[in-house]
């Protein structure tokens, strides 16, 4: 509450006029909005870009934030947008792990990681692996979900959906997740026999 | 995904009513296949809990701060396309339009004359230069100012940003 309090005085502190303040709201929001924004993106410059393309935006229409509702909501909802303007733009490839296109990108992806030589055994860094092979709208779900604290009504609203689609959805998202990383791991014995 | 998977992660993120909660409970205490399935999920569930954020560059709040300088205060009439500015201009030329076709209309010359021949029919001369009067052309001039400053302003400010990177 305390923190809901004060991030309601950083925005009037912005509106007021103080820029300044605005800093503050960017530091406490930036890891996730640019970990959301990375799901879609799948890499750091582009996820970069639309994270402070996002924090602009939410400048902008900062007077038109309802001020009952929970800042973060509001910021992951124009995350979510931006982030799928840009995917419509760019036309990523957005194939499951099952087609071939995405094993070989699989297998680039183990490559990479192999060089990762600090997190290579990390069952975080499998999991974080493994998200990045899922559907932007699933990685997007399982993060609003786990990491942005919000409920399903909260994840409902920031994509615009209805509150049983997100559950479903995400009950769907994990299932894949789940799959994905068992795939991985299996990958993973099977080089190391 | 099967209906126990389904059952479990619903008593995991706490979204199934109490009476089911009690029943799905019982179900992992007794029996097998919600047993394993609940300790792999619940495994899941945690981990997922558990992961890390990624970071941006260093920068990033530095980048954002720039960009927004150079941007409108939030509220400013710049800062918001405002759909009343768009009703409006939509309006003045519906108006302009309709004042126009009517100018147009009221010098037409509706009677026609007997007989099949087509009735001669003379253009309608429009006086176009009593409508540029004094007030309306420095009205004009006016909002072609107020135009002009925007857009220079707008350049400015991009070359302003462009070159403090």
């Amino acid at each position: 509450m305390q923190n809901k309090t004060t991030e309601i005085n950083l925005i009037k502190q912005v509106l007021a006029g103080n820029q300044g303040a605005y800093a503050e709201l960017i530091r406490r929001h930036q890891r996730f909005v640019f970990t959301l924004a990375l799901r879609f993106a799948k890499n750091r410059e582009d996820a970069e870009e639309i994270a402070q393309d996002c924090f602009v935006k939410a400048y902008r229409s900062l007077n038109s934030f309802q001020q009952t509702a929970k800042f973060s909501t509001w910021l992951y909802t124009i995350v979510y947008t931006t982030s799928m303007t840009f995917l419509r733009k760019k036309r990523l490839e957005t194939e499951s792990i099952d087609s071939e296109g995405s094993l070989i990108q699989l297998e680039n992806h183990t490559s990479d990681f192999r060089a990762d030589q600090v997190e290579q055994k990390s069952k975080f860094a499998y999991l974080n692996m493994a998200i990045s092979q899922l559907l932007p709208d699933d990685a997007a779900i399982i993060t609003l979900f786990y990491k942005g604290e919000q409920s399903l009504e909260e994840v409902a609203r920031t994509m615009g959906m209805e509150t049983n689609t997100v559950k479903v959805k995400l009950h769907r998202a994990r299932h894949r997740l789940k799959e994905k990383l068992e795939a991985l791991l299996h990958h993973e014995v099977e080089e190391l026999l | 995904m099967n209906i126990i998977e389904q059952q479990v992660w619903d008593y995991l993120d706490g979204t199934c009513n109490g009476q089911e909660h009690k029943k799905i409970g019982h179900l992992i205490e007794t029996d097998e296949a919600y047993r394993t399935t609940y300790s792999e999920l619940k495994s899941l569930h945690l981990d997922l809990s558990g992961i890390e954020l990624d970071e941006p560059s260093m920068g990033f709040t530095r980048n954002v701060m720039d960009k927004v300088a150079a941007s409108p205060m939030p509220g400013s009439i710049r800062s918001s396309v405002d759909k009343r500015i768009i009703y409006s201009i939509a309006a003045f030329f519906a108006v302009a339009l309709l004042v126009l076709l009517t100018a147009i209309f009221s010098q037409v010359e509706w009677t026609q004359a007997a007989g099949t021949a087509l009735p001669e029919y003379e253009i309608p001369k429009v006086d176009y230069l009593s409508f540029m009067d004094d007030a309306f052309l420095r009205v004009f001039l006016f909002a072609d100012l107020i135009l002009g400053l925007y857009f220079f302003d707008s350049v400015i400010r991009k070359r302003m940003l462009s070159n403090s990177r």
